[in-house]
């Protein structure tokens, strides 16, 4: 049930709740298609269409008012509900035709550095990577092997998350996990941040 | 599977910046607009705030929306089309 408190001390809640409603929500939609068109013209191939994302976007504000806070600006809070509908959108269909296997049917992991010098050092970068990729292969889950290959392979957790059967926060947790045992089990050899980034780059 | 070396330093770089996170993407999607407002009036971020910080410093996909999300607020309050 709406808090009366907010209604009375929001306008746009007000305004949405009032015979003024409609002309509210053209505010709103147009308010959200700038933002939108600015922003996503440039993301993810800059495809978004935009007029479309917003009026998706919008069943969801009005759906969900009842939930707004009002710890932030209406606008804002609005904004950051489209802007998540248009990345999905943006997303889905970039990474469609994108393919990349994450399963673990095609064995361990391999971290092949591909250097033809013959500087100094290299011997002891590749024995970091044969380190990290040991590390990964013998300390991790499955599936925190598979978070870790596929933002390996530079996807962005959401769309890990749909290759994985699994949802964002799942994967957030898996990677995030995965990596501060890394952390923990390069630090326990004696790897600091400084040796790595030296050997590395 | 082989992995480019701009791909491992990326990883390396996550690695060495992980560090305990209380949020997941959910509970920071939450909180990410009243985030914008206080970072686009320039306040002073309370700790709940600092965490949605934390969370964006390790997670790139919470990020990139994000940063979209304070591109489109900017542009929508300046009235730019």
């Amino acid at each position: 049930m709406t808090d009366l408190r907010q209604v009375n001390q929001n306008p746009w809640l007000q305004r949405l709740k009032s015979s003024d409603r409609e002309q509210a929500i053209e505010e709103l939609r147009v308010y959200l298609v700038r933002g939108l068109n600015r922003s996503l013209r440039h993301r993810y191939g800059g495809k978004a269409q935009v007029e479309d994302i917003v009026q998706v976007a919008l069943l969801k504000i009005l759906d969900s008012i009842d939930t707004f806070q009002q710890r932030s600006r209406f606008e804002t809070w609005s904004m950051a509900i489209a802007m998540r509908v248009g990345m999905s959108e943006l997303r889905k269909r970039y990474y469609r035709d994108v393919s990349i296997d994450l399963s673990l049917d095609s064995g361990a992991m391999q971290i092949a550095l591909v250097d033809r010098s013959h500087a100094e050092g290299v011997t002891d970068r590749q024995d970091l990577l044969l380190l990290l990729q040991r590390l990964i292969n013998e300390q991790l889950s499955d599936k925190q092997r598979m978070a870790i290959r596929g933002s390996l392979e530079g996807l962005p957790v959401e769309e890990i998350a749909v290759r994985m059967n699994s949802n964002r926060n799942a994967v957030y947790k898996l990677a995030h996990d995965a990596r501060l045992k890394l952390r923990q089990a390069l630090e326990a050899v004696g790897f600091t941040a400084e040796d790595v980034f030296e050997l590395i780059g | 599977m082989t992995i480019a070396i701009s791909r491992v330093q990326k990883l390396f770089k996550s690695i060495y910046a992980a560090v305990p996170d209380q949020l997941d993407c959910d509970g920071c999607f939450d909180l990410s607009a009243q985030l914008a407002d206080a970072e686009l009036k320039g306040e002073k971020l309370n700790a709940l705030l600092e965490a949605v910080q934390v969370h964006l410093s390790q997670c790139a996909c919470c990020a990139y929306e994000y940063e979209s999300l304070l591109e489109a607020v900017r542009a929508a309050d300046a009235g730019d089309s």
